[in-house]
């Protein structure tokens, strides 16, 4: 066959075909498919050149899955779970695979697919769902690179090629992260709740913003993971919070949660100087029940979201303030950009 | 992208053009992009094109440290997080025989006890 340098328009069209649906599969929220996810189990085994599974493990959630392995392997049953099996069944599917379609591709080819199928999916499921869990193999969350290949399996007709894929794509299907041992494999269910906002950042406001049928669950306000009860009971959460929380991203968002009409309406704070330029700021005096006079700066960022950081009670304008955040003086901190 | 020639933001990291490295420096061993400002939660600013650069550390402060060019035109820092993303921010290095050199700062805010590094 020979070498595909370049995609027609018809082929080119389809693109927005593959984002969507695969958009789609990784952000299902049905149940798990059990008895189809078992075969392609057993068929992603034998595509890594691996007997199957003794036991498959159905666990509610990637928590409960990651969980129950790791007391099982602390218990000292590591034989009868048997050695990791994940890098061997990627490394023989995985790199195979990429080799083999990698040389029936040209370059130009591979890249715009990739920008076009694997990168969007990628933005919209991978960054935004499993950075929020965390590692092993994602089952429906690898769509992101599953749907480039698939692209490939059939628009190109490189079924081949991708052919120790199938099982892989068929458990994207069907189920949701999976720890593959040589006797046991373990597998999740999907989150059965997903809510984005519209730039498809993890975001629910009164309950979480991933769960799964365990009942575990993350929350999040665009993006930003915070704690569950700061969503599920935002009118106790204490303005102080907003002005204080250790971590920025997270202050801020306790702040849209809050309000700031209703941290202002509570705190009373001061302007002791406020800059035209809202990305210099405005400096804020409080009195917070247990620290009186501390100073903060509420400033907007590059990426017009506002941010609230406390600076030393001797500041006097905000100018000087957002050059001490950076070590500098007020004579240094003439920015020509900022991003 | 922004091209900053002597003084420039990129969200929580400020970039600022210094005569030459202080004698104090050392050098990083850099392997594959250059960390310039490590995020808790995973959305790094890093040099990703690193041909060219140097990174070097300040043993006194925590907050600094600084980056060479030598050679190229320019560094790029890219700011990894796929929303809420700062631009890029070009760091340009002209086309000056003698290298140049770019402080990068961390935001700090305060705490009774002085201050500590804005988490992100």
């Amino acid at each position: 066959m020979a070498k595909i340098e370049r995609l027609t328009p018809e082929q080119i069209a389809r693109f927005p075909e593959y984002v969507r649906r695969w958009t789609a599969i990784g952000l299902s929220t049905q149940l798990a498919n059990r008895e189809k996810a078992e075969d392609a189990i057993r068929r992603a085994y034998a595509a890594g050149g691996r007997p199957p599974p003794a036991k498959i493990v159905w666990c509610g959630s990637p928590l409960s899955q990651g969980l129950t392995r790791a007391i099982v392997l602390d218990a000292k049953f590591q034989t009868l779970v048997g050695e990791r099996v994940r890098d061997s069944v990627w490394a023989s599917v995985g790199a195979s695979v990429g080799d083999s379609v990698r040389a029936s591709v040209g370059a130009s080819v591979w890249a715009s697919v990739w920008a076009s199928v694997g990168a969007s999916v990628r933005a919209s499921v991978g960054d935004s769902v499993r950075a929020s869990v965390w590692a092993s193999g994602y089952g429906s969350h690898d769509v992101n690179w599953l749907a480039f290949y698939e692209y490939f399996r059939t628009e190109c007709g490189l079924r081949e090629a991708t052919r120790k894929l199938e099982a892989l794509t068929d458990l994207s299907h069907h189920a949701g992260w999976w720890l593959p041992h040589a006797n046991i494999c373990w597998v999740s269910e999907r989150h059965n709740v997903l809510a984005r906002d519209a730039a498809g950042r993890l975001h629910a406001v009164g309950g979480p913003a991933v769960c799964y049928p365990d009942g575990w669950a993350i929350y999040a306000v665009h993006g930003v993971r915070v704690p569950a009860k700061w969503v599920e009971k935002p009118a106790e959460l204490d303005p102080k919070t907003a002005l204080t929380w250790p971590n920025i991203e997270q202050r801020r968002a306790a702040a849209e949660l809050i309000g700031w009409g209703r941290i202002i309406e509570q705190l009373s704070p001061v302007i002791v100087d406020r800059h035209p330029d809202p990305e210099v700021g405005t400096l804020l005096r409080v009195d917070l029940p247990d620290s009186p006079g501390e100073q903060f700066l509420r400033v907007r960022c590059a990426t017009g979201r506002d941010f609230v950081l406390p600076v030393p009670p001797d500041m006097k304008t905000a100018r000087q303030a957002g050059a001490w955040t950076y070590g500098l003086t007020e004579t240094q901190y003439r920015l020509e950009r900022r991003a | 992208m922004i091209e900053i020639k002597k003084i420039g933001a990129q969200g929580d990291v400020l970039f600022r053009r210094v005569r030459s490295l202080p004698k104090t420096a050392i050098e990083e061993n850099v392997s594959g992009r250059i960390v310039v400002a490590h995020s808790e939660t995973g959305h790094d600013h890093s040099i990703d094109a690193t041909d060219g650069v140097r990174l070097f550390s300040e043993p006194s402060d925590p907050l600094v440290c600084y980056l060479q060019l030598e050679g190229v035109e320019y560094a790029d820092v890219v700011h990894h997080r796929a929303w809420d993303t700062h631009d890029t921010v070009r760091l340009l290095g002209g086309a000056a025989k003698k290298p140049v050199v770019f402080e990068a700062r961390r935001q700090r805010e305060y705490v009774p006890e002085g201050f500590r590094r804005v988490e992100d």
